[in-house]
């Protein structure tokens, strides 16, 4: 059989945005698959450098811009913790009800990615008519669909708006029912278990070895969860459960642990879990300020700290190095797709090219994060 | 506070190696000299005390002097972490990989390689990745001089940090 390099990208419909993809074929197998990074490098690191603590503020939102929220909260958590401040009660519920919503239209954004890879259309408009929703929240909210900047340093931007909490929770009421909708489209479809069972397996060892996190590292059953681990916002007193992936091989016709089929079902049952967190968390949200007063310019003390949470794609983090200045001497953001990277290569390796796409986008991999 | 025991019996077992421990923001911070980095590395992966399964992140910064390098390794075993540094002079940075000890070392080791110049020895991927490939210099040092332009196309001189 004659070999051939395809080219693969740089925009290819299994992400939501650039990625390029050199794929030695043999036949339909694909013998080595190279990944060119960085059409997306903006930079961000070195930029931050040259602002200020609070102008840096907005720029995160721009890192993972499909759940804004996360990154700007794991940069709003870093600095507070680097000059001690403490914020108030109540906005550490309202950075978990948004973390939660972000969580669930994030996830909602991942699997019609997946199911288009599939041409499982239906799924594909149940999907974004739902994160759409969620938008529509964000816009009452804070006027943004996208990129928020609502998590700010010392709390969030603005307070509940007016009929905010209503709304969330028709939401929740709406979405849970629903998702049995997607269980019959996508989960219990035997052309859909068909297309991922199998595909891209990584093993727990693998996986923990290359560095994932998040859905990807709990679906090939290890349980990691900074939510749990992490003692942020009030997680801690949050009844909820982390999803791994499923261990008996005959639930889901041949599915097996760490498969693209597992990566799926992690995520659609996590977004039931924010479901139970956004209920918890509304039906008892303290009352007092929304955020700290702070001056627009002011130094951090001198210090190194590395902080993390839980974004919809993993470990988010953010490492800080300041000189105690009016801007950070290094910000660093580890970002949860990067270390899909280090294994993207040799799970291509083992598959073929019709299961490319699948298995691309069953990582869940967002170039605006990966290239900064 | 196992992660704490886990460092002073590093300590004790590379008695020069181990020139700083340091608790910061609750988190453990251990200064090594690179010429240990293998003997580290080994310990850090395999010690019972230790069990560092996952390199969470491994960073660089500029410190002025030297080029820092920060690996953050966390015990998926015994859920504690560790914040390992280690300076470099910034004539020529060299550190063995750690690729062969933790994968996840392999696309941050590249990423390091070509924003701050430091050269991963037996590290076998290739350079550049996030960069153009004929990028000139290590941008994310800080004495790097911007470029006045890339590709025919000049750009603007607000390029110093703005006086507040």
């Amino acid at each position: 059989m004659e070999s051939f390099e395809i080219n693969v990208g740089p925009t290819p419909a299994t992400t939501s945005g650039p990625l390029h993809l050199r794929v030695q074929t043999d036949g339909h197998r694909v013998v080595q698959a190279k990944i060119e990074a960085g059409y997306l490098h903006r930079g961000m690191e070195k930029v931050a450098e040259r602002m200020t603590w609070l102008s840096c503020q907005p720029y995160m939102g721009r890192i993972d811009y499909v759940s804004a929220i996360h990154c700007e909260h794991a940069y709003a958590l870093a600095v507070e913790k680097l000059c001690g401040f403490e914020i108030p009660e109540r906005s550490k519920a309202i950075r978990v009800v948004v973390s939660e919503l972000s969580r669930i239209a994030s996830h909602l954004l991942s699997i019609a990615w997946l199911a288009r890879t599939t041409n499982a259309s239906t799924a594909v408009m149940f999907a974004l008519r739902d994160r759409e929703k969620i938008c529509d929240l964000f816009e009452i909210l804070c006027g943004a669909r996208l990129t928020y900047n609502y998590v700010r340093i010392g709390g969030v931007s603005n307070d509940f708006t007016e009929g905010f909490v209503d709304k969330t929770i028709e939401f929740i009421d709406y979405i849970v029912p629903k998702l049995q909708e997607y269980h019959q489209l996508l989960t219990n479809n035997v052309f859909f278990i068909g297309r991922l069972a199998g595909v891209g397996v990584v093993s727990a060892s693998q996986a923990i070895a290359a560095g994932l996190s998040g859905p990807n590292l709990r679906a090939s059953g290890v349980k990691l969860d900074k939510r749990k681990q992490e003692d942020y916002e009030i997680y801690r007193k949050i009844d909820f459960s982390t999803p791994l992936g499923a261990t008996s091989a005959d639930s889901f016709r041949g599915a097996v642990q760490g498969d693209a089929f597992n990566r799926y079902f992690v995520r659609i049952q996590e977004i039931e879990q924010s479901a139970v967190i956004i209920r918890q968390v509304l039906a008892n949200v303290p009352e007092g300020k929304y955020a700290l007063t702070l001056p627009r310019v002011f130094k951090v003390p001198a210090g190194e700290i590395y902080v993390s949470v839980e974004s919809p794609r993993g470990t988010q983090g953010i490492f800080i190095r300041s000189t105690g200045e009016k801007y950070p001497d290094r910000l660093r953001l580890r970002t949860p797709s990067f270390p899909v990277l280090n294994i993207l290569p040799a799970v291509l390796e083992s598959s073929t090219l019709e299961d490319m796409g699948p298995l691309v986008a069953s990582f869940d991999y967002l170039p605006s994060e990966v290239d900064r | 506070m196992s992660s704490t025991e886990f460092l002073e019996g590093l300590k004790n077992e590379f008695p020069g190696a181990i020139t700083k421990i340091d608790i910061g923001y609750g988190q453990k911070f251990a200064e090594f000299s690179s010429n240990a980095a293998a003997s580290i590395f080994n310990v850090c992966s395999t010690n019972e005390r230790g069990r560092f399964d996952l390199l969470e992140d491994l960073l660089a910064y500029d410190s002025g002097d030297d080029i820092v390098l920060v690996y953050n390794l966390y015990s998926t075993l015994l859920n504690h972490r560790v914040i390992l540094k280690t300076s470099l002079h910034r004539k020529e940075p060299s550190i063995l990989t750690a690729t062969t000890v933790w994968l996840a070392a392999l696309s941050y080791e590249k990423e390091i390689a070509e924003l701050f110049g430091v050269r991963f020895k037996n590290h076998t991927t290739e350079i550049p990745f996030l960069l153009p490939k004929d990028w000139q210099g290590f941008p994310m040092r800080k004495d790097y001089v911007y470029p006045g332009g890339y590709s025919g196309i000049a750009h603007g001189s607000g390029v110093e940090r703005r006086k507040r």
